[in-house]
């Protein structure tokens, strides 16, 4: 009993790298036939009998791997549902019902094919058998390349791995740092936090000159959305209105001194400076999320088109075999 | 003037009308008599709206007054209309102020005045009659009331509710929405009323919205010549003599207790209990010939059963016996048993064979098996088992059962109960998982009562809650030390035993303390902190079914480290010098708590990582996130969450359209989230105040809401972790292919259906097979569920 419940497997080690070792076993399998078979059968182009296989094996893997992305916004349909009855006959007798529902009780075991499959079983199974693809494709290629549209499948499928593989790693690493980024608070509770900033400023401006307000109001309508996609995924920020108000505030605040307006000032700075410390962990919030799904829209998109590309691929192949 | 009838009935309550209808249509000579000035006083004085229920639904009606569940308002048409035209006689403003004598020679005197001989007199006044009233110098003056018919009506007034019992605060609460409310309470807390109402009037004091004067009472009430408070209320405080202006007074104080009217009719009660009802035979007879009592004055506060008993007693007057209302529902739950042949026989077997049901009264019994399912089993059949979640109570009627018992150290060993035994209430009181497997013997017959039968009856049969008590004591004593302590020194202990009671946060002992005992959890669960670097860091977390304090016993030192309640938990404290006696006599046994001893120093030295340590910061929030108390609880790994809310939108799709959990919601620390999602909580709070009684927890754990829920809210405000919504039906329908690739959302958008919100929750996908639709939906294996055994091995056991 004294496991570490709070340590999960994640995609790659899922249930004892099951995936990668499917993964190994079919690379392996591919090389050791490319090896062990006569010269003619084997090697050169999709046309030889290991090719075409090969090939086969690869458009299937490619419908799968395809498939995936359908299944995981897919939510779990209706018909998946096996409710018992327990539920409508437990109004009546709870207690009746229990024992009548204990002979066939069902544990609940963690998935396996028989009780439903888990999405996390299904990313691992895509991460490593879309490496494996890549792979035996270039065996399928038998390294012959041309401005053709065979190539261009190849080309696209490189290019839809190579951001599959970006995405992996932005899932690896992203959701940590969002969640340092936050400590104990949501995305929600900052721009709350902010909303609130803004109002104390407001109100300690009122008794300053039209200058501050005047800067306090740009400071208000700042917006985060401010950085550019590039910015956003490069991590960097153009200095807001937010900096510029605290750089603008410690020059006047120097020449204040009538009455509580000096103290005004100070509190309005610490303001200030407080949003502007809110304000870059809301700019990385915006950027981390950026960088966490950017890929996707990549990756969506150029799946697409090598699935375009490999239907004309294979349909050239059958028309002019 | 006298009036001769055959049949008094004393009360125009539901009870009083089905008698006094039923005895006009079949022509018996009668009088309705009723000192209010309208029917149904009691259900009059509802809170405007109310909606009253036809409970129990597996109970048939059989009067000849009318009834289902409606709102007060349609119910007391009805009942007005239906009265008016059965030729029912009913006087009205006609307050009893005597009765005397016994069948055939009843005189009822009235405080008009006038006398009334009756053959027969049921009573059927109720406990709401006598309403308590204020007796200070100025009471009588306008603005002070006793009830509260619509709090809507009182706006931007200030109003003092005096008494802080549930009516008291129910009608602050109701008045504060737009009102200054003052409560004045005699007591030094809130303890009179329930746990929800309690809850928010916490919440309503500590906002500033009620104020409250506790210890306090009123001295006076005077009217004020002047200014725009008329009434100025003296009262008595802690604080010394404080002067209270207000518009109105609402004072709820209660019922005076019938008791003292019913002895002085002669009637005999069993027992000096306050809440003792009185002696009846199977007909409401009394003892005294020709006296009858029915309806919440005998001890049935349901109308449903008042308006039976009303028509039963007439019957049992016309010399129609009728058989109870729920003779057919008995004799189905009977029938199964070989060599009964009557309802009546079945009973008798429960009172003989069940010597924890001795005590009660043949209609409690009767009460007792309409909620409860007779099992004749066959031998080798499985009753429960260990693991099993369930807090049933079983009675063995006939029979033998083997209990094998198993301690999480894997020893095991068997005791066989038999007739006159039961079982089953450790669940009962801890909420946890059953802690045996319980095999059915020859030729047994089982009575099981669920949970909140049984636990109406503890309150209603302060014997019986006793009895159970001693000897579940005993039994938390063997499940502590194994079977292998003798009977008598279990006797020994158990006879020095203290069961005390801790709210969430509340300390049991503290470091440094003398040690006074050994601390065995029934019920709840405790963290154990400890000082470290200037600071308290908890290291450990234990629930029910363990014991803790043995450490200071052995070496007779203060104590170690500090035990806080992590959640409402209950104790059983053995007395240190009993249990040393006790440990002196049983090296066995000293050498298992010995042994326990140095495990726990080991995981002291090894396991506790200090005040920098996040995992005693990590149970500590745990807790407070209601981890003390929870059975199952989603958490999220928030360094591999990607927010995608593929679990929303997998609970949503497997639970009509609307989700039941809200991941962004919900506390962070340390990487793991816990999103706003049901804890499926051993004693779930949701399933106290829910007047259907919808809500129940199946043997898996999952703790659901039935399909008649009808969207009272009362769950919802009950949870303390905001995780029941209100929700309409959806007409979900999962998105099309094309939408998929589209990027179309697939959010429960859905349209929503007529037909009203009902409460809905996390019913831990009951009834799919395999694990929990949320989790199942997680890409990267962020979303994942835990359980106390799971708490555990975070920290010393």
């Amino acid at each position: 009993m004294r496991s570490q419940p709070l340590q999960r497997e994640s995609f790659l080690t899922y249930r004892g790298l099951r995936y990668f070792k499917l993964a190994a076993l079919l690379v392996g399998a591919s090389l050791l036939a490319a090896v062990l078979l006569p010269a003619r059968h084997a090697f050169g182009y999709g046309g030889s009998t290991y090719g075409f296989v090969l090939g086969s094996i690869c458009a299937l893997m490619v419908a799968l791997l395809a498939w995936y992305g359908i299944r995981k916004r897919r939510p779990p349909r209706i018909a998946d549902r096996r409710r018992d009855d327990r539920r409508r006959f437990a109004i009546d007798n709870p207690v009746e019902a229990d024992h009548r529902l204990a002979s066939r009780r069902q544990p609940r075991t963690a998935d396996n094919w028989r009780h439903g499959d888990s999405q996390l079983g299904w990313l691992s199974a895509h991460c490593y058998l879309g490496g494996a693809l890549l792979l035996m494709a270039l065996l399928h290629s038998g390294l012959h390349f041309g401005w053709n549209i065979h190539t261009l499948a190849l080309v696209m499928l490189v290019l839809v791995t190579v951001s599959g593989v970006t995405g992996g790693l932005a899932y690896l690493q992203y959701p940590r740092q969002i969640t340092e980024n936050n400590s104990e608070e949501s995305g929600e509770d900052l721009l709350l936090k902010i909303a609130e900033l803004d109002e104390m400023m407001r109100v300690r401006a009122l008794d300053l000159p039209d200058e501050v307000n005047q800067l306090v109001t740009d400071a208000r309508n700042d917006s985060m959305l401010h950085d550019g996609l590039w910015q956003r995924l490069a991590g960097s920020h153009r200095p807001t209105l937010t900096d510029l108000a605290v750089a603008r505030l410690e020059a006047i605040a120097k020449q204040l001194t009538d009455g509580d307006q000096p103290a005004l000032v100070r509190d309005l700075y610490a303001l200030l400076l407080r949003k502007k410390r809110l304000m870059v962990r809301a700019t990385t919030e915006v950027s981390l999320h950026t960088r966490m799904q950017f890929w996707i829209y990549l990756h969506g998109p150029l799946s697409l088109g090598l699935l375009s590309a490999l239907a004309a691929h294979v349909a050239t192949i059958l028309i002019y075999w | 003037m006298t009036d001769q009838v055959s049949l008094a009935i004393v009360g125009a309550g539901p009870a009083g009308l089905s008698a006094a209808m039923r005895a006009a249509e079949v022509g018996i000579s009668h009088i309705l008599l009723e000192a209010a000035d309208r029917i149904a006083n009691t259900v009059g004085n509802y809170q405007k709206g109310k909606q009253v229920m036809a409970e129990p639904a597996i109970l048939p009606l059989r009067s000849s007054l009318g009834f289902a569940a409606a709102s007060r308002e349609q119910l007391l048409i009805r009942w007005n209309n239906e009265l008016a035209s059965s030729g029912a006689r009913l006087r009205t403003g006609a307050a009893l102020t005597s009765l005397a004598g016994q069948r055939g020679g009843f005189r009822l005197m009235l405080a008009t005045g006038e006398t009334i001989a009756a053959d027969n007199v049921v009573l059927a006044f109720g406990l709401q009659g006598n309403i308590r009233r204020l007796e200070v110098p100025g009471a009588e003056l306008p603005g002070i009331q006793y009830q509260l018919d619509d709090p809507d009506e009182y706006k931007d007034e200030t109003i003092l509710v005096v008494g802080g019992g549930d009516a008291g605060v129910e009608n602050a609460l109701a008045l504060a929405e737009h009102n200054r409310v003052l409560i004045l309470n005699r007591l030094d807390e809130f303890t009179a009323c329930g746990e929800t109402n309690f809850e928010r009037l916490r919440e309503s004091l500590a906002s500033g919205r009620i104020e409250a004067f506790s210890n306090a009472s009123v001295l006076r009430i005077e009217a004020r010549p002047h200014g725009e408070l008329p009434l100025n209320v003296t009262i008595d405080s802690p604080q010394g003599i404080e002067r209270l202006e207000c518009h109105r007074v609402i004072a709820r104080l209660g019922a005076l207790p019938a008791r003292g009217a019913l002895e002085h009719f002669g009637i005999r009660f069993p027992s000096a209990e306050a809440t003792a009802v009185p002696e009846l035979s199977e007909h409401y007879e009394s003892n005294v010939p020709g006296l009858y009592v029915i309806g919440s004055l005998a001890g049935y506060p349901l109308i449903k059963q008042s308006l039976n008993q009303g028509y039963e007693v007439v019957e049992h007057l016309r010399g129609h016996p009728v058989a109870p209302a729920d003779e057919n529902l008995l004799w189905a739950k009977l029938n199964i048993v070989p060599g009964i042949t009557s309802v009546s026989a079945g009973i008798k077997l429960l009172r003989e064979q069940q010597p924890l049901l001795g005590s009660l009264t043949t209609l409690q019994l009767r009460e007792f098996l309409q909620e409860s399912v007779v099992l004749a089993s066959r031998p080798g059949d499985v009753i429960f088992r260990r693991n099993d979640f369930g807090n049933s109570f079983f009675s063995i009627l006939r029979g033998n059962v083997a209990i094998h018992l198993e301690n999480d150290q894997g020893s095991r060993s068997l005791v066989t109960l038999s007739a006159g035994d039961y079982f089953g209430e450790i669940g009962l009181l801890s909420g946890r998982r059953r802690s045996a497997t319980v095999v059915a013997g020859d030729d047994c017959v089982l009575v099981d009562t669920p949970r909140r039968a049984m636990l109406k009856l503890l309150d209603s049969a302060p014997g019986v809650e006793r009895q159970l008590g001693e000897v579940s004591l005993k039994r938390v004593v063997r499940q502590c030390f194994g079977t292998a302590l003798p009977a008598t020194e279990v006797e020994h202990l158990v006879q020095g035993a203290l069961v005390r009671r801790f709210a969430a946060g509340e300390t049991l002992f503290n470091e440094g303390d003398e040690a006074d005992g050994l601390y065995m959890i029934r019920r709840g669960s405790v963290t154990i902190s400890r000082w470290a670097d200037g600071k308290e860091v908890v290291a450990a977390y234990v629930s029910a079914g363990s014991y803790i304090g043995e450490m200071a016993l052995i070496s007779r030192s203060p104590r170690t480290a500090t035990v806080r309640a992590a959640a409402p938990t209950e104790v059983v404290l053995l007395e240190a010098a009993r249990f040393n006696a006790v440990l002196d006599l049983n090296p066995a046994v000293r050498g298992e708590i010995s042994a326990r001893y140095l495990e726990g120093i080991r995981n002291r030295e090894l396991g506790f990582d200090g005040a920098s340590g996040k995992q005693g910061k990590l149970i500590e929030f745990l807790m407070n996130e209601g981890g003390g108390e929870a059975t199952d609880m989603l958490l999220i790994d928030y360094a591999r969450c990607i927010r995608c809310d593929n679990c929303e939108r997998a609970c949503a799709a497997v639970h009509d359209g609307s989700p039941r959990l809200d991941r962004a919601a919900g506390k962070t620390f340390n990487m793991i989230h816990v999103p706003v999602s049901c804890r499926h909580c051993e004693h779930p709070r949701c399933m106290k105040d829910c007047p259907v009684d919808a809500i129940h927890r199946s043997l898996l754990g999952e703790v659901y809401i039935g399909d008649n829920c009808i969207g009272c809210g009362n769950c919802q405000s009950n949870c303390p972790y905001g995780v029941i919504q209100m929700a309409s039906n959806r007409d979900y329908r999962p998105p099309s292919l094309l939408q998929i690739i589209l990027g179309r959302p697939a959010r429960a958008d859905a349209k929503e259906m007529t037909g009203g919100e009902r409460a809905v929750k996390c019913d831990m996908c009951m009834g799919i097979v395999g694990e929990a639709a949320c989790v199942r939906a997680c890409p990267t294996g962020a979303a994942f569920r835990v359980s106390p055994e799971q708490f555990l091995a975070l920290g010393v056991g």
